[in-house]
């Protein structure tokens, strides 16, 4: 039995640019336990797909990690070979990321792509009788078809149907799945995440999911951690997070989803304002701004863990709550 | 009486393309300054029909009103010169805004094709809509997607439309950032008395802004209302089968701290 354990611990990732530098992740830390699907949510530009791309070695030029750890099963990958990673993407940790187009060899069928990826980690197997099986899964009606297609003959939502199929094929532990939010229609973007969720529970695969959606937070994940300039403010059981946030952050979010106002009344929208730079980052847009706030605020422990918030007021909303 | 502001009459749409959704006999009304909701799968036909309601798609069959008059066979360039005040405002503002002109010229774009005078239009268009003094001499890329929906909201407004059609206008945008466009959408509707035939996957965002609901399926209207009974009393199966797997249902009961 696999017991995927993906262990952050104050993970620092900063962009380096001509002579100047930016601090796209500012010690970040977070687990995943075997079997979890694990939410990533927060808006454009708070460091969630850099994060997607740190856990499997898969930064673009100029980005690094320069503080904290980054363990997989006890290994810290900070330290990994290139050779090291390449052996654990696929078999291990497999990724999904927002581009179904460009994530697949437009000049090679389908089944040859997904046979290549196969035995490049299973030697062993009838890597074609398995690309077949894993596109049933997927609930590929005509399985021997898509195998015999280009990519550009699928549709988006069937391309992303491609490309979870070949993540699962190789039984990884973990899936970090960066949503599909430009390149699909969005219907079919929540019929594949459903998909992606039903799979991993079949095949206890854990997933960290990707997104700024909070309906897919709800439906679809066991835990969410919300990310906020490069920070992680809130952490918790969906459940408990939806239902009672104790971070400004996480209600200003929820507050502006449509169902709870009147019909064509104005929704509470945050200002579109930049983060604090020093301190606790939200201050600039937080209605419950103190002066204690120019201190950033660490996750502020809870006798009910594990739903905790980074918030000098989290305390005092969870006797509220 | 006044007739709707546009009237589709058993209009029928076959794609060249096979793969393409087809609408079969779809009949429905927009008034002027109300907002009627598409809902639908996708492939339904939803973005098929607001194609061809801007006359971007042949009508193979039925017919298209606009205030009483017959605007079935009219191509666009035809309906810009007949004052067919109708423009689009897609789901992704990346895709949809050419990535070279500045912002300024993206909004004045439709008057110069009109053949307009633009002076002056782009700064009020773009104060309206809440972009920054400085956005218009930048290009598409420099924005964020919240911005570039602005300006694509800019830009189908520089026309004086009554109507918008609206394809999923704040799908691709995060949560404050669609609340913000929702609410800029509101505000535009009363001033100007707009209509909008507001297409969206997203039941809450059409419950939000829908007057009235048309529901979708395999290219036919399978059910139309009220935005209150469609939505919360469903008459046909498929509506309530769309209610009970929308990722976005009821939310969790607000917390007093």
């Amino acid at each position: 039995m696999r017991n995927p354990h993906l262990s952050l611990q104050e993970l620092v990732v900063v962009a380096r640019h001509g002579d100047g530098e930016r601090t796209l992740l500012r010690g970040v830390t977070l687990d995943i336990e075997e079997a979890r699907i694990v939410a990533l949510a927060g808006e454009s530009g708070s460091g969630k797909t850099i994060l997607g791309a740190a856990i499997p070695g898969l930064l673009p030029p100029g980005v690094a990690v320069t503080g904290g750890r980054l363990l997989w099963r006890g290994e810290d990958l900070r330290g990994a070979s290139e050779a090291r990673l390449r052996a654990l993407r696929g078999p291990e940790i497999a990724t999904i990321f927002q581009e179904p187009m460009t994530a697949l060899n437009p000049v090679l069928r389908i089944g040859r792509q997904m046979t290549d990826v196969i035995r490049t980690h299973r030697p062993a197997s009838d890597a074609h009788t398995l690309a077949r099986q894993m596109l049933a899964e997927v609930r590929i009606d005509d399985p021997a078809a898509v195998l015999e297609a280009w990519p550009h003959q699928l549709s988006g939502g069937m391309r992303q149907r491609v490309l979870i199929a070949m993540a699962f094929a190789c039984r990884p532990a973990l899936i970090v799945a960066d949503e599909p939010t430009t390149a699909l229609d969005v219907t079919v973007q929540a019929q594949v995440l459903a998909l992606l969720a039903t799979l991993a529970r079949e095949h206890r695969t854990a997933v960290l999911l990707i997104t700024h959606d909070m309906g897919v937070v709800r439906r679809c994940c066991d835990e969410v951690h919300m990310l906020y300039a490069g920070r992680i403010v809130e952490s918790g059981p969906t459940a408990d997070v939806l239902r009672a946030p104790r971070h400004p952050y996480t209600r200003a979010l929820l507050d502006a989803l449509p169902e709870r106002a009147a019909p064509k009344s104005p929704l509470p929208a945050l200002p579109a304002l930049p983060a604090a730079t020093s301190g606790c980052a939200f201050r600039s847009r937080c209605a419950d701004l103190m002066d204690r706030c120019h201190d950033q605020p660490s996750m502020q422990p809870s006798p009910s863990a594990p739903h905790r918030a980074a918030c000098w007021l989290a305390p005092h909303r969870e006797v509220a709550a | 009486m006044t007739p709707p502001l546009l009237e589709v009459d058993a209009v029928t749409v076959r794609h060249r393309a096979r793969s393409a959704p087809t609408v079969t006999g779809v009949s429905l009304s927009i008034e002027a300054g109300k907002t009627l909701g598409i809902v639908g799968e996708s492939g339904c036909g939803k973005s098929t029909l607001a194609r061809a309601l801007l006359g971007l798609l042949p009508i193979q069959a039925g017919t298209l009103r606009w205030q009483g008059r017959d605007i079935t066979r009219l191509r666009p360039r035809q309906r810009l010169q007949g004052g067919i005040g109708m423009q689009i405002v897609f789901q992704d503002p990346n895709g949809s805004l050419d990535p070279r002109p500045s912002a300024h010229d993206l909004i004045v774009e439709p008057l110069v094709v009109a053949g307009r005078p633009t002076a002056g239009v782009a700064q009020a268009l773009a104060e309206r809509v809440g972009l920054p003094a400085d956005a218009l001499p930048r290009r598409a890329h420099q924005f964020s997607g919240g911005q570039r929906q602005r300006i694509a909201i800019a830009r189908a407004l520089a026309g004086a439309p009554q109507l918008l059609i609206l394809d999923e206008p704040t799908s691709a945008l995060d949560l404050s950032v669609q609340a913000q466009i929702l609410n800029l959408l509101l505000d535009l509707q009363r001033e100007q008395h707009l209509a909008y035939l507001f297409i969206s996957h997203d039941l809450a965002v059409v419950r939000h802004m829908a007057d009235d609901v048309a529901v979708m399926q395999r290219g036919r209207i399978v059910e139309c209302g009220p935005a209150a009974q469609v939505l919360h009393a469903p008459r046909h199966a498929y509506t309530a089968e769309l209610l009970a797997s929308s990722l976005s249902g009821p939310a969790p009961a607000p917390v007093e701290a």
